[in-house]
């Protein structure tokens, strides 16, 4: 008779316990397995990442010129002196007379007294600086000019250019081009830092 | 009676264990989540120089790639105004637009007819996708000068937007 009561008791106490004794635990612990899988591969998806990010760094080691050159192209600090020596060598070396040139940067460098220019950022850190270059020759030499930009180390762009030709004959037909007269060349060439 | 009773009392003994086996499989879970957490962490901030150095050659190759997309050989373009200029005619100026598509050129020719067959060239040409004159003139010795506005194709000054 005693034995029946406990009866519901038990089955109570049963219940009790599989409710609040077994499954939370069971719960949780296939929940943690689950996140433990996910993070499992996550770590080994890290491990994976920084062992192609040295496979890439050790490449990059291997063959530094890659780095210089897009250096070279795209340098860390524009330094005008250079540059405009480059302008005027080039020049020089293609036949051509820098006459005049007007330029502008970031930081606010005085503006020559003819400059048009324009320094503007193409994204959050190229700076983007235009130079006004006022050449003189013929166009022979400045076609070899512009081959010289194009195959400089430095990223340099023609942007715009414009000639006149002399008001002698001596424009020659069915070129397209001055080959003895000496004309004025104005060229906006943009050069690229960071 | 007694069966059902003494049954139940197994149950319950029997639920004990698999509690307490889960329990601890829940501590040991807890452990290792932890511990793998930690391992990540370390793992990324041993490597933050590495991850760094990379980044900002990822960021100078993308600018450089950007930059290269759109850089322009202007030479190019000498090699093209030979090809359409009229063995009659000649360019007297040239204006290379923003853009790199609109030349703006100033023309001299012999006589009207030749003025004529130099547009039929250009509007003839594959890469010319508009040709306009303006400013119709005829100089002191009759020659025939006008300025040319020409939409060209813009690959012949930025190659590159052809790959």
């Amino acid at each position: 008779m005693k034995k029946a009561i406990f009866l519901p008791i038990f089955s109570f106490l049963i219940f009790v316990a599989v409710l609040y004794g077994l499954l939370p635990p069971l719960s949780k612990a296939q929940s943690l397995a689950g996140e433990l899988a996910k993070q499992n591969i996550a770590l080994q998806e890290t491990k994976d990442y920084f062992a192609n990010l040295q496979a890439v760094a050790d490449q990059l080691d291997q063959n530094p010129d890659i780095l210089a050159n897009v250096a070279a192209a795209l340098p860390e600090e524009f330094f005008l002196p250079s540059l405009m020596g480059f302008f005027q060598t080039t020049a020089a070396e293609s036949g051509l007379l820098l006459r005049d040139f007007s330029y502008s940067e970031a930081s606010g460098a005085p503006m020559p007294e003819n400059g048009v220019i324009a320094t503007t950022s193409m994204n959050s850190s190229i700076k983007i600086t235009s130079f006004n270059l006022t050449l003189n020759g013929a166009i022979a030499s400045l076609e070899n000019f512009l081959k010289n930009l194009e195959t400089s180390s430095r990223l340099l762009d023609v942007e715009q250019m414009s000639f006149q030709a002399p008001s002698t004959d001596k424009v020659s037909a069915g070129s397209g081009s001055s080959q003895e007269s000496n004309s004025d060349f104005v060229i906006l060439v943009k050069t690229y830092s960071y | 009676m007694a069966a059902v009773f003494w049954a139940l009392i197994g149950c319950l003994a029997l639920l004990a264990a698999p509690i307490f086996i889960f329990q601890h499989q829940v501590t040991v879970l807890a452990q290792k989540k932890v511990a793998i957490a930690t391992e990540t962490e370390q793992i990324i901030q041993s490597n933050a120089e590495l991850s760094q150095r990379i980044s900002l050659v990822s960021r100078r190759l993308n600018d450089f790639s950007q930059l290269l997309q759109n850089h322009r050989l202007n030479s190019g373009l000498f090699v093209f105004l030979s090809a359409i200029c009229h063995p009659r005619a000649q360019f007297t100026s040239l204006s290379v637009g923003d853009n790199g598509s609109h030349l703006t050129l100033g023309l001299k020719t012999e006589n009207f007819k030749t003025l004529g067959e130099q547009l039929l060239i250009l509007k003839s040409h594959p890469q010319i996708s508009a040709v306009s004159f303006t400013g119709l003139s005829i100089d002191r010795e009759g020659k025939i000068t006008c300025s040319l506005g020409l939409n060209i194709d813009p690959k012949i000054i930025t190659p590159s937007l052809g790959l």
